[in-house]
This record gives C-alpha cells, sequence and structure tokens, in this order.
C-alpha cells in the first residue's frame, strides 16, 4: 500500500505545552483517514505541521515520499486544504472566489473553467454563483470554502472539521461530497470532534488526545476493544425486586439501575445481551412497553481511554 | 499566476465599496474642505507682503560693519523718512522689490520711532546685530519678524564667511582666486537662498498647508496597507494561510497584491493634484517634478504601511489606529494644521523634520514652487527614496519567515 503521508516522532512545543507529543502517522493512498480528538487535542496542530505551517521542535514530516517544506512547491501543487474558518473574499462571488484559489493551483484559464464549473456543481452551488459570501447561508458558505479548497483537483486533501455549524441537509451533502473525492482517487484526512461523521466517513481513524495518538484503526476494530457491551432499555411499570435480582444475576448482564419505569442494563461485551433480556421477559410474562439496544460507540471508547467525553461541547 | 493574483486584488478592492469610500472620497472631500477653509486667505491680500520699516543705528559699528550691512542694505532695502504727524516710515524711491524700507538715526531716534510705532523694528549693527521689535509676538508682526530675521540671519552668515576666508588670506592658510572677492560679492549681491526664503514667506504661507496636505495624502495610503499584511502572513487570516498553502512564493504573491494599492493611490493623488489645480492652487510649473515627488511619497506610504504591518506584532485595531494615526502626526508636523509648526520643528528639532516623509514631500513641493535650482529637491528626492528603500526592506524582513511558531 503506498503511504501518502508519514509523520514521524513528531513534537511541537508551545512553551511549556507539548502540542504533538512524538507522534508517528501513516496515511495510505485512497484511504479516507479520520483523526478523531476532543477539542484542544491536537489535531488542527497536527495538520499545520504536516502543512509545514508550523515549525515544529523534532521529527519528520514526508508527503508523497518526499520531505515536507515551506518551500516545497511541487508538493504543495497537489494538496488541498479546507479550513475550520472559511477563507474566501467577501468582496468577490461564489464563482470568482473559486476561480481564484483554483488560479493558484491552475494557470491554463480554458482548464481552470472547467473545473470551477464542475467543483460548482460537485457543492451544488450552481443557482448562487454570483452571490458574496455574505448573502449565503451558513451551509452554503461551508459549501463554498470546501470548493475553493478542492477545485484544482489536488491528490491528497486535508478537511479540517469542514461540517462545524452546518444545517443538516449541507453536512450530508458535504459527507456525500468526501466520499466521492476518495472514490474519484483522492486521499483525504479529516479531523472531527463528530464520532458519527467518523463513522460514516472513515476508512480507518485515529483517536488523538493531548497530541499523542491513543489508537488507530478501523471504525469496528476500536469499538471492538470496548471493555463494555451493548447497552439495553426496557421500559416497563411496577418491575419486582426479586425480577431485578434475577435479572442481574444472569451471565450476560454486568450491571442494571431501575427507576421511573425504565430499565438500564449494561451488558458484557461479546455477549447476546438483548436476546438474553428478551427471553426473560417472555418467559416471566412482564409487560414492556418498547426496549432498545445501542451498541458502544467510539465515544464509549474513548471514554473508556481517556475518562473524558469526545464532544465536551455537548 | 501575478497576472491572476492581481486582477482579482484589483477586483476586490474595487467591489470592496466601504473601503473604497474611505480610500477616494476621503482624500476628495478632505482636499475641498481644506479648500474651503483656505479659499479666503488665498484669495486675500493678507499676504500681500509690504516692505518692512526699520531704523537702523550704526553708532557703535566698526568700519568694515558698516560697510558691509551697506552693501546689505543697498540690495534689500530702500531708504525712507518718518511721514508727518507720527506716520510711519515712507520710502523714499519705489519700493516694488524691496524687503526693508530703512533710516539710519541714532538710539533714541530709534526708540522714539518704535514707541511711535513708525517703524517695526530697530537693528543695531555692529559685530553681532541686534533686533529690537515691538509686540513681535502680535500675529500680523510674526511674520515681518520672520523675514527680518531670516534676512539678518543670511547677512551674518555671509559677513562671517567673508571674514573668516579674509583672515585665512592674511595668514597665507589660503591663497583665494584674484577674483573670489567679487564672487563672495556676488553671491551676496543675488543671495539666491535668501530671495528664495523670503519669496517663500511672501507666497508660500497659505501654500505651504496644501503642500503639506499633498505630502500626508502621500503616506495616507499607510492606514490601507498597514492591514494588507494580513493577506499574506498564514497567521494573521484564514484567507492568507489558504493563500500560503498554494505553490507560489509569499514575496511574489505580496507584491502582486500590493500593486494594485499602488496603481490605485498613485491615481488619487494624481487626481487630487489636479483636483486642486482645478480649484486655483498652483503648485508651479514644474508638474512632472511634482508627479515624480507624489508617486515617490506615495510608494513610500505604501510600504510604510505594509513594514509596520509586519514588524508589528499588535491587534488589527492597533495597526489601524497607527495606520490612521502616523500620517495625521507626520502631517501635523509638516504644518498641515498649522504652519508654525513646520518652522519650530524645523528650526528646533531639525532630526525630526529630516525622517518626516511628510515633511520630505511638503519641502520638495516647497522647493520646486519657490527655488529657481532643483539641488534641495534632488536632495528631498534622494532622502525620500532612501526612506522607500529602507521601508521595503523592512517589509521583507518581516514577510521573510517560512513557517509560524503558532497560528
Amino acid at each position: 500500500m503506498q503511504i501518502e503521508v508519514r509523520v514521524q516522532d513528531l513534537v511541537k512545543r508551545y512553551k511549556d505545552l507539548v502540542a504533538i507529543d512524538h507522534l508517528d502517522l501513516e496515511i495510505q493512498k485512497g484511504e479516507i483517514y479520520g483523526l478523531l480528538g476532543p477539542n484542544g487535542s491536537g489535531k488542527t496542530t497536527l495538520i499545520n505541521c504536516i502543512l509545514s505551517l508550523l515549525r515544529y521542535e523534532k521529527g519528520e514530516v514526508e508527503i508523497f515520499g518526499e520531505p515536507m517544506k515551506p518551500d516545497a512547491y511541487h508538493l504543495k501543487q497537489n494538496i488541498g486544504v479546507v479550513s475550520q474558518e472559511p477563507a474566501v473574499y467577501d468582496e468577490l462571488s461564489v464563482y470568482e472566489n473559486i476561480d481564484y484559489f483554483c488560479g493558484l493551483y491552475v494557470s491554463d484559464k480554458a482548464v481552470r473553467k472547467k473545473l470551477v464549473e464542475e467543483v460548482i456543481e460537485f457543492v451544488q452551488l450552481g443557482e448562487f454563483r454570483k452571490f458574496r459570501p455574505k448573502k449565503l447561508s451558513g451551509g452554503l458558505l461551508r459549501r463554498l470554502n470546501l470548493a475553493c479548497g478542492i477545485a484544482h483537483k489536488p491528490r491528497l486533501i486535508f478537511l479540517d472539521e469542514p461540517t462545524v455549524a452546518v444545517d443538516p441537509q449541507s453536512r450530508n451533502r458535504i459527507l456525500e461530497g468526501i466520499r466521492q473525492l476518495r472514490d474519484e482517487g483522492s486521499t483525504i484526512v479529516y479531523t472531527t470532534h463528530y464520532m458519527e461523521e467518523v463513522e460514516f466517513l472513515c476508512d480507518r481513524l485515529s483517536i488523538m488526545d493531548r497530541g499523542k495518538i491513543l489508537i488507530t484503526g478501523t471504525s469496528d476494530e476500536i469499538k471492538a476493544i470496548s471493555r463494555s457491551g451493548e447497552t439495553v432499555r426496557v421500559e416497563t411499570f411496577d418491575l419486582e425486586e426479586t425480577h431485578l435480582k434475577a435479572l442481574e444475576a444472569l451471565p450476560s448482564v454486568e450491571s442494571l439501575e431501575y427507576g421511573q419505569a425504565e430499565l438500564v442494563l449494561k451488558m458484557k461485551p461479546k455477549t447476546s445481551g438483548l436476546l438474553d433480556i428478551l427471553n426473560y421477559f417472555e418467559h416471566h410474562d412482564i409487560p414492556m412497553t418498547k426496549i432498545s439496544s445501542k451498541q458502544p460507540t467510539l465515544n464509549d471508547v474513548f471514554l473508556e481511554i481517556t475518562g473524558k467525553e469526545l464532544r465536551d461541547d455537548v | 499566476m501575478f497576472k491572476h493574483i492581481t486582477k482579482y486584488k484589483t477586483l476586490a478592492l474595487v467591489k470592496d465599496q466601504a473601503s473604497l469610500f474611505w480610500t477616494l472620497f476621503f482624500p476628495i472631500v478632505l482636499v475641498t474642505v481644506f479648500y474651503l477653509a483656505m479659499s479666503g486667505l488665498l484669495s486675500s491680500d493678507m499676504y500681500q507682503f509690504d516692505p518692512i520699516a526699520v531704523a537702523v543705528v550704526t553708532e557703535d559699528a566698526k568700519q568694515e560693519d558698516l560697510e558691509a550691512f551697506e552693501t546689505f542694505l543697498d540690495y534689500v532695502g530702500v531708504p525712507g523718512t518718518p511721514g508727518e504727524d507720527d506716520g510711519p516710515l515712507q520710502a523714499d524711491a519705489d519700493p516694488e522689490d524691496a524687503y526693508i524700507i530703512y533710516t539710519k538715526v541714532d538710539p533714541d531716534e530709534a526708540r522714539a520711532l518704535l514707541d511711535k510705532n513708525q517703524i517695526y523694528a530697530c537693528v543695531e549693527v555692529g559685530e553681532t546685530m541686534t533686533m529690537t521689535a515691538k509686540n513681535a509676538r502680535n500675529s500680523s508682526n510674526w511674520r515681518n519678524g520672520s523675514v527680518l530675521h531670516a534676512l539678518l540671519e543670511r547677512y551674518a552668515q555671509v559677513k562671517n564667511t567673508m571674514s573668516s576666508i579674509g583672515k585665512m588670506a592674511m595668514t597665507g592658510a589660503i591663497r583665494p582666486d584674484p577674483d573670489f572677492g567679487d564672487k563672495i560679492r556676488q553671491a551676496f549681491e543675488s543671495d539666491a537662498g535668501l530671495q528664495e526664503e523670503d519669496r517663500g514667506t511672501k507666497q508660500g504661507d497659505v501654500l505651504i498647508y496644501f503642500f503639506a496636505l499633498l505630502g500626508y495624502l502621500t503616506i495616507f495610503p499607510m492606514s490601507t496597507t498597514v492591514l494588507s499584511v494580513a493577506e499574506i502572513e498564514a497567521n494573521q487570516s484564514p484567507r492568507a494561510a489558504r493563500s500560503w498553502l498554494a505553490p507560489y512564493p509569499k514575496w511574489k504573491r505580496f507584491f502582486a497584491e500590493i500593486l494594485p494599492v499602488v496603481v490605485l493611490y498613485s491615481i488619487l493623488n494624481v487626481i487630487i493634484y489636479y483636483y486642486l489645480g482645478a480649484l486655483g492652487v498652483g503648485f508651479g510649473s514644474q508638474t512632472g517634478y511634482i508627479l515624480i515627488l507624489l508617486l515617490l511619497g506615495t510608494l513610500t506610504g505604501i510600504f510604510m504601511g505594509t513594514a509596520v504591518g509586519s514588524l508589528f506584532k499588535g491587534t488589527p485595531g492597533i495597526k489601524t489606529a497607527l495606520g490612521i494615526g502616523l500620517p495625521l502626526a507626520m502631517g501635523f508636523f509638516s504644518g498641515m494644521m498649522a504652519a508654525e509648526i513646520r518652522k519650530m520643528i524645523k528650526d528646533s528639532v531639525p532630526f525630526l523634520h529630516k525622517i518626516n516623509p511628510v515633511a520630505l514631500v511638503t519641502e520638495g513641493l516647497y522647493s520646486l514652487y519657490n527655488y529657481s535650482t532643483l539641488d534641495r529637491y534632488f536632495e528631498i528626492v534622494i532622502r525620500l527614496s532612501i526612506f522607500l528603500v529602507i521601508a521595503i526592506v523592512l517589509t521583507i524582513i518581516g514577510l521573510r519567515r517560512s513557517n509560524y511558531e503558532s497560528l
């Protein structure tokens, strides 16, 4: 497998604060690679170090097999970046903005015109091409921001939380677009603290905290290491104490809580928890109004590893 | 790519109507308001220069001092007689080109004439010159004092030079050219500097405000360019970070982005120059030299802004305050708000006057208007060019870093 980005023993400090702590990383060609972590975990700093925007104390960064430096223009030619904050000109229209940023990479006017039209269609901003950014909604502005970063069809794309404060419709459009970019051959590095986006998008992901990568793998691989199993919730009235004790004694049940007509059962990992509970209720003819099961999430894994939530804003 | 960046930077500049208003209309409105405020002075005859009535006391003067001073009087003044009924001193001949009307009297008579306001001042001739004037700080008398002081100072300079050369020749330290005495005398008689300085005082008192105003407007682009570095440095805006990641050197991008600003402000300052001309404010006939000076001043203002913007690590608010405040302060020290300030700074803090780019443009325009030779103009152009080079070098130093400690 061809490696598009290789980071070795990277260290970045802000005075006494270690922002990136001896970090190693490899990103493979053609994958969507997710960097998941809470705010302040070092995701954006890592991206900026990879892009040589930031100076770092120690380590090596290679892109396309070559050392990445501020003046490595032949490498920059094939990189696209979509920042967290929209980086567009308020005075220029949607079309002009995309044409301007595309023109920093593509000098041939005819080629550029084609690329700009393609990306406008890709982000579905056709009817807004003459609008200025201030006239666009938050979601449309994010799509414009995305278009400006990818119009030149880069081989490697860095997307730094591109869906923050975006409406669900625009968010879905952006996520579908990112998958399409991957399918067309681009390698994508995607940073976010939205775990559901990572689960939906990423072929592989790393969970970061305090400048370190805690774990890397596919979403399923990471969830599989969780020490907790699924969570089963049952809405039922007047559950007797004897039933609670019997349920707790089941081999698949880790722990349970009952209150306000809701029974919450934490199951042991790799057990058929939901089935056991259903069988018990049926066998004892206990009425229930609702039952649901939730598999462990990346957040649960993160919580287990670090003791804190992935999304500190929820 | 240079052309592409310049094209879109121009487009962004033109489409940014709020900034365009500030850029284009503020200077034009300022010039118009300035003109309306000054037009009364320009058209009035209060700046018509009348020769200054002076009593000359020669009682204690040595023969050589007396001879020298009489030569001086021949070239700058006409003799006069006190008017009847204690009236002012009247010229005995046509005083058209004269700076002073003088009468030679003893000290008591001089004091009497002064007390009765028949003369402006009394000058006692000796090894050192003494000038006594009444109400010299009175605003109407201030200019007479200034002119008379300039004349006497120039006289003293020339006399001292001649005296020193004479002494050195006598001791054999130098062997002067046989025609040297004549040449010095000629220089004294037709002392261009003297004539120019005083012609300036007569006609340039109002124009100096406009010279300083034009000087200020050439440096005014600093208020725009002090923030333009935010478009170049990746640590100052997300847009700059995106552009920084493009495969194009930062310094080339900087010049591509600054070019439309240079063109815009150069055109603007040329428009303002001709606009003032249309309003009737004449700056003399040397239009070509004036436009070169304005362009040089504009470039200096632009690159001073980029130098401050790239080297100073303050917030955009502080940078904007500097960009607006510095040119205003420079304009103030150049006499834009009060012509006396220019003289005061020039006399008491000459170094500040020499390094103030608004003052340099002001002095350049002044010299083109008043002086018959271009020596002073070229001296100012060279000084301003040095200033411009320093501003460009400082900008490049500020922009030289290739990556950042933090974003």
